[in-house]
C-alpha cells in the first residue's frame, strides 16, 4: 500500500486534529487577549455612516476619522503608489480625551512624540505619487475595528449615539501596530463590559 | 446508476447465452460486495452532523449573552474534542461513514469557534486569515482520518480561501499560500479517495491559475490560459506521462486541460469581438476552436465520455457564435460555416471507411 493511503491510528488522529483546533483557538484568543491587557489605549472619534447602510446583521458599522486621510501628509518615502499597501498613522492625544491624526507613512515610525501611538492599517490603495488629476484624492483604511458585535438586536442604540457623533471606541494597540477595540463609548460610558476572555 | 446499468447488462448476457445460467446473481453479488456499502445508519448520521452543525454556527452568531463567553468558547472546544473522539471510536469499530459524519460536524464547530472568537474581540475585514485557519483544520482532520466527506467540506473551505485572497490585494506570499492550501487539498482527496473531493480540487487550482494569469502583466489572460489548458491536455493524454500515471490516460488532466484551452480561446475571441464591425474577429480564432474540439473527440473522445461533452459542447457553442458574429463580411461567415461543413462531412466519411477497415482486418487476423 502506498504510503500516502496508510491508516493513521484513530487516537493519534483525533488528538492532533483536536490539539490543531482547540490550540489555534486559544492562540487567536490569547494573541488578542494580549493587546487588550498590555496594548497602548487610545480612545477615537466615531463619525456617522449612510445610516441605509448601518445594520448588516448583529454588527455596527464603524467608521473613524482616520478611516480616510489626506493623501497629500503621507509620508511614502520613494514608494511610487498605484498598489495596495499597508500605513502606519500615528495618533496623538486631543481634546476631551480623543487622539487624533498627527502623521502617516509607510514605514514603521522609527520614534514617537509623547503619548502618540502607531496604528498600523490593512492594505489600502495609495494613489500614484504623479497623480495627472492635480489635488490627489484622500486614502482610505481600515484597520480591522470597524465592526461592533452585539446581541441579537441591540445594535439600533448604538447606532443611533453613532450618528449623532456622541460615540467614541477606545482601541488597543499593540507594539507591532494591532489595532483591538477595547471600549465602546457612549457619552464617554462604556456600553457593553469586555472582558479579557 | 451503475448498478442497474450492469444488471441489464447481465441479463442481456445471460439470455443471449455469453453467461451460464445462475453466473450472473454471482457477478451481481461480487460487484456489490466490492462496492462501497450504501448505509443508511450512515447517510442519516451525515445530515444529522449537517443540522447540528449549523445549529452550532448560528448560535454562536446569535451572540447569546446568558453564558459568559468564555463558557461559549469552553462548549466549543468540548464539542470539538467530544466529537474528535466519537470519531475516533466509530473508526475502530469500523464505521467510517458514521466517523466521518462526525469529524464533518467537528470542523464545522471548529469554524463556528473561529466566528466566536472574531465576535469576542470584534474583528473585522479578517476573512482571508480565517478562512485559512477553518480550511488548514479541516484539511488536517480529513487528512489524519483519510475521511472523505470531511475531505469534501475541507476542498470547499479551500476554495473559499481562494475567493477571499482573491477578493482582497495580490502579494506573492497570499499567492503561494493559497497555492500550498490546494496542494493540500490534493493530498487530501487522494488519501481520503475521494472523487468529488478531486474534482473540487482541479476547479480550486485552475482558479489559482485564473487567478495569477489576471494579474499578471506581460501576457494577455487568454493566450495564457490557453496555452496551459493545451499543455495539460497533451500531458493527460500522453501515455507515459506522469500526470497519466496518476489519473489516467485521458483522464481528469486531459478534461480539465480542455476546459482550460477552450476558456483561453473564447477569451481570446471575446477580446476581439468587442468591436465586430471595426474588428472583425481573424478567421484563425473560430478555426482553432472548431479544431481543438474535433482533435480532443477523435484523440480522447472514445474514452473519456467528459471530454466527448464538453468538446460537442464547445463546439455547439462556437457555432452559435459564429451565426451570430461576422468573419469579414456576411458572405464570408457563410462561407465560412459552409466549408466547416463540407470538411467535417467528407472526415466523417473518411473516419467511417477507416473503421471499417481496421475492423475487417481484425478480423481476418
Amino acid at each position: 500500500m502506498p504510503v500516502i493511503f496508510k491508516p493513521v491510528n484513530a487516537w493519534v488522529a483525533a488528538a492532533l486534529a483536536a490539539l490543531f483546533m482547540v490550540g489555534s483557538l486559544a492562540f487567536m484568543i490569547e494573541s488578542r487577549a494580549m493587546i487588550l491587557r498590555s496594548g497602548a489605549e487610545v480612545v477615537l472619534k466615531v463619525v456617522p455612516v449612510d445610516p441605509r447602510d448601518l445594520m448588516r446583521g448583529d454588527y455596527v458599522v464603524l467608521l473613524y476619522d482616520i478611516s480616510q486621510i489626506p493623501a497629500e501628509q503621507l509620508d511614502r518615502g520613494s514608494e511610487p503608489g498605484g498598489r495596495m499597501l499597508p500605513v502606519w498613522v500615528r495618533l496623538k492625544p486631543g481634546p476631551e480625551g480623543i487622539h487624533v491624526f498627527s502623521g502617516a507613512s509607510l514605514e514603521k515610525p522609527v520614534s514617537l512624540a509623547d503619548g502618540e501611538v502607531a496604528i498600523l492599517s490593512k492594505p489600502g490603495f495609495i494613489g500614484l505619487s504623479t497623480d495627472p488629476l492635480g489635488a490627489p484624492p484622500p486614502i482610505y483604511l481600515t484597520y480591522g475595528i470597524e465592526r461592533y458585535y452585539v446581541p441579537e438586536g441591540e445594535g439600533l442604540v448604538i447606532e443611533e449615539a453613532r450618528n449623532a457623533e456622541r460615540t467614541t471606541v477606545a482601541v488597543r494597540v499593540s507594539d507591532s501596530g494591532t489595532g483591538q477595540i477595547s471600549r465602546l463609548l457612549i457619552d464617554g460610558q462604556s456600553v457593553y463590559a469586555e472582558p479579557l476572555y | 446508476m451503475f448498478r442497474s446499468r450492469l444488471g441489464k447488462l447481465l441479463d442481456l448476457w445471460t439470455e443471449t447465452g455469453l453467461l451460464a445460467p445462475g453466473q450472473a446473481d454471482r457477478l451481481m453479488a461480487d460487484f456489490e460486495a466490492r462496492s462501497p456499502a450504501y448505509s443508511l445508519a450512515g447517510v442519516l448520521g451525515l445530515l444529522a452532523a449537517l443540522l447540528l452543525g449549523a445549529g452550532v454556527v448560528v448560535l454562536i452568531a446569535a451572540n447569546w449573552e446568558l453564558f459568559p463567553r468564555i463558557a461559549r468558547v469552553l462548549l466549543i472546544c468540548t464539542l470539538i474534542a467530544a466529537a474528535l473522539m466519537t470519531a475516533a471510536v466509530l473508526q475502530r469499530k469500523g464505521h467510517s461513514r458514521l466517523a466521518d459524519a462526525a469529524l464533518l460536524f467537528s470542523v464545522l464547530c471548529f469554524g463556528a469557534g473561529i466566528a466566536l472568537v472574531g465576535q469576542m474581540y470584534h474583528l473585522s475585514g479578517d476573512e482571508r486569515d480565517a478562512s485559512l485557519l477553518w480550511a488548514v483544520g479541516g484539511l488536517l482532520t480529513a487528512i489524519v482520518f483519510a475521511a472523505p466527506i470531511t475531505s469534501v467540506l475541507a476542498a470547499l473551505l479551500a476554495c473559499a480561501h481562494l475567493w477571499f485572497a482573491f477578493d482582497g490585494d495580490w502579494s506573492p506570499a497570499i499567492a503561494t499560500t493559497a497555492l500550498a492550501l490546494a496542494v493540500v487539498a490534493a493530498l487530501a482527496s487522494f488519501r481520503a479517495r475521494s472523487v468529488l473531493s478531486r474534482q473540487i480540487v482541479w476547479v480550486l487550482m485552475i482558479g489559482w491559475l485564473i487567478w495569477q494569469f489576471s494579474v499578471w502583466e506581460p501576457a494577455d489572460p487568454g493566450y495564457v490560459i490557453a496555452a496551459v489548458g493545451a499543455g495539460l491536455l497533451a500531458l493527460g493524454s500522453a501515455p507515459g506521462s506522469p500526470l497519466v500515471r496518476l489519473v489516467g490516460l485521458h483522464g481528469e488532466a486531459s478534461f480539465y486541460g480542455l476546459a482550460l484551452l477552450l476558456s483561453g480561446l473564447a477569451v481570446i475571441q471575446f477580446d476581439f469581438s468587442f468591436d465586430t464591425v471595426a474588428n472583425p474577429v481573424p478567421v484563425i480564432v473560430p478555426v482553432l476552436v472548431l479544431a481543438v474540439a474535433v482533435g480532443a473527440i477523435s484523440l480522447a473522445g472514445r474514452a473519456n465520455a467528459a471530454i466527448r461533452w464538453l468538446a460537442y459542447a464547445g463546439f455547439a457553442a462556437e457555432t452559435f457564435y459564429l451565426a451570430t458574429v461576422t468573419i469579414g463580411t456576411m458572405l464570408g461567415t457563410s462561407g465560412f460555416l459552409l466549408v466547416g461543413g463540407v470538411i467535417l462531412a467528407l472526415s466523417a466519411w473518411a473516419v467511417l471507411r477507416l473503421e471499417r477497415r481496421l475492423k475487417s482486418s481484425g478480423e481476418s487476423r
